[in-house]
């Protein structure tokens, strides 16, 4: 796979639940081995985009493309090959932290799991702590190992729901930290799903802002703000988007 | 779906909740299989050995003496085992947030679902064999009788129909626990629905015959009146996954059983001569009680089929944004 290549790529994806549209027409190009951020407020459609994108809810219109393939007809196909760490990941805590990957691994189908869940435990750093149940765990660890069974199927492609949120400063910088590393050193393309902007402008290589189901804008912070005439800060940008937004909607 | 499996039966196993009900599944049914053997044993000495011809080892698991006989015990109790193996399969993943992601790994809905529901019928099966084998050898070791190939193929008969039977409620808690959120809630609806059949609609069905089909004169009724009123009751009784376990279940494993119906009784005391009352005091043969048992076992498959497809359909069809 080039460098340009996209890996993700929608045409007009809407989804209505009864009357109310959630995602409403939304082209995005997603390219290989970049850190996508996806921004927007509680209740913009996020979430719901993340999900039709793995096949694990249907578009009411539209289409998208995952990796080359449509995620309605070859749902199985896309979830091997893409993780989803969702907004509040949930483990068996009665558990160790080894005995959760292992069902995901088994659930994957994979081969040689010894070797790649100590790989993937030393990734996250939670190699000393995985005979530990994971009922015993803080928050940041749960969190990484979230990461670690997203990562232990060897994916092209991640998606993370929120990552960071109940975090502390040090786990919200090692998680920071991996996230960054992973494009680089396996490879990963990922799209960060997050309202917290001053995070997403530190990891990510391009942003979609996201309002009410509609994508208000596309690109690298750079690009967006110059078209804004403002200054190269992603919430400077954001506010700008947004406030045209909402003004048309009151409107 | 082997993985799906080989967790639930994990969890199963290891869960307090089934060691509690199991220990107390198996101290009554000992208690029960004791004073059976206890009972068997002095009918023998007493000499009604043709009495009991062929059926001296099935009253271990029937004999009603002093204490309930398994197969009542089974037909009150056994949904509770059922229930307790399914009334949280789905909501209590949903609760902790463990659904959204087995979902996400590349594998079908349908595994999950029938993972889960088939884990459970193992469980249940496994617990159903050791009941039974231990309740023999108590029979074999307190009673000192043995059994005959005939009562054998019986009880393996009796093995399979009580699977089905709990395989109905435990289809019933996989669907109470998809389209409930509450765990809680689903625990109490399972319960309420358990009480309502296994105690209140016998009980209902007898009141509803005598109000469908009153009594002349209520101290001797009619031939014609007890017909009538066992036919009401039959037909509660068929409605209902316990009194059909119930019917097949006597039907199984008392060969003398051919339908014990009040007015049966009658018209055989008070209509049919006595030749023929003899020529009927034989047991049937396995295979006449099959047939005999066949009905009420097609009903109550199929009642384990349906919400075993209502779990299923309920279960594939949810949107994931609720799960």
């Amino acid at each position: 796979m080039t460098n340009t290549e996209n890996v993700v790529e929608t045409n007009n994806l809407t989804k209505r639940y009864g009357r109310e549209t959630v995602v409403s027409g939304l082209n995005l190009l997603v390219r290989a081995r970049e850190i996508f951020g996806f921004l927007g407020p509680n209740g913009a459609g996020k979430t719901t985009t993340l999900l039709m994108l793995l096949g694990l809810s249907e578009p009411s219109s539209g289409e998208a493309r995952v990796l080359g393939l449509d995620p309605v007809k070859e749902p199985l196909k896309v979830k091997s090959q893409v993780g989803y760490l969702p907004e509040n990941m949930g483990f068996y805590g009665d558990l160790t932290a080894q005995e959760n990957l292992e069902y995901v691994a088994e659930l994957n189908r994979l081969t040689h799991v010894q070797e790649i869940m100590a790989e993937t435990l030393k990734l996250v750093g939670l190699w000393e702590a995985r005979d530990r149940l994971v009922g015993t765990y803080s928050r940041g660890m749960r969190q990484r190992l979230g990461l670690a069974e997203v990562l232990i199927k060897k994916p092209k492609l991640i998606f993370l729901d929120e990552p960071t949120l109940g975090l502390d400063p040090e786990g919200i910088a090692t998680m920071l930290d991996l996230i960054e590393r992973l494009p680089r050193e396996k490879g990963l393309t990922i799209i960060l799903s997050s309202h917290l902007l001053h995070l997403v402008a530190r990891v990510a290589h391009r942003v979609a802002i996201l309002n009410r189901g509609h994508l208000l804008a596309l690109g690298s912070i750079e690009e967006l703000a110059q078209e804004a005439g403002l200054e190269p800060n992603l919430e400077e940008v954001y506010r700008r988007y947004f406030r045209a937004d909402s003004q048309e909607g009151l409107t | 779906m082997r993985a799906i499996i080989r967790k639930e039966l994990a969890d199963h196993f290891s869960s307090t909740r089934f060691l509690i009900i199991i220990s107390l599944i198996c101290m009554i049914s000992f208690l029960g299989a004791h004073l059976a053997s206890q009972g068997i044993k002095e009918a023998l000495s007493a000499g009604s050995h043709e009495l009991m011809e062929g059926r001296a080892f099935l009253l271990v698991f029937t004999a009603t003496g002093a204490f309930f006989p398994l197969t009542v015990f089974l037909a009150l109790f056994g949904p509770l085992l059922g229930l307790v193996l399914g009334f949280d399969a789905i909501n209590r993943e949903r609760a902790q947030g463990t659904l959204s992601k087995i979902l996400s790994q590349p594998i079908y809905r349908d595994e999950v679902i029938l993972g889960k529901y088939l884990a459970g019928l193992i469980t249940v099966a496994i617990t159903l064999s050791a009941l039974m084998i231990l309740l023999g050898a108590l029979g074999l070791i307190g009673a000192g009788v043995t059994p005959t190939p005939e009562e054998l193929l019986r009880l393996l008969a009796f093995w399979i129909l009580s699977l089905i039977y709990i395989g109905f409620w435990l289809g019933l808690a996989i669907v109470f626990s998809i389209i409930f959120r509450s765990v809680a809630t689903s625990a109490l609806a399972s319960a309420a629905l358990w009480i309502l059949v296994a105690f209140f609609l016998p009980v209902l069905g007898q009141a509803l015959a005598q109000v469908l089909t009153p009594a002349a004169d209520s101290q001797r009724p009619t031939y014609q009146e007890l017909a009538d009123r066992d036919l009401v009751n039959q037909l509660v009784a068929k409605v209902s996954p316990t009194g059909l376990y119930n019917q097949a279940s006597q039907t199984l494993l008392d060969p003398t059983n051919r339908g014990s119906s009040e007015a049966f009784q009658m018209a055989v005391s008070s209509r049919v001569n006595r030749i023929l009352l003899n020529h009927f005091r034989g047991g049937l043969s396995f295979g006449q009680s099959l047939a005999l048992m066949t009905p009420e076992l097609l009903i109550l498959a199929g009642f384990t089929l349906a919400t075993f497809i209502a779990a299923y359909l309920a279960f594939v069809r949810q949107e994931v944004r609720s799960i």
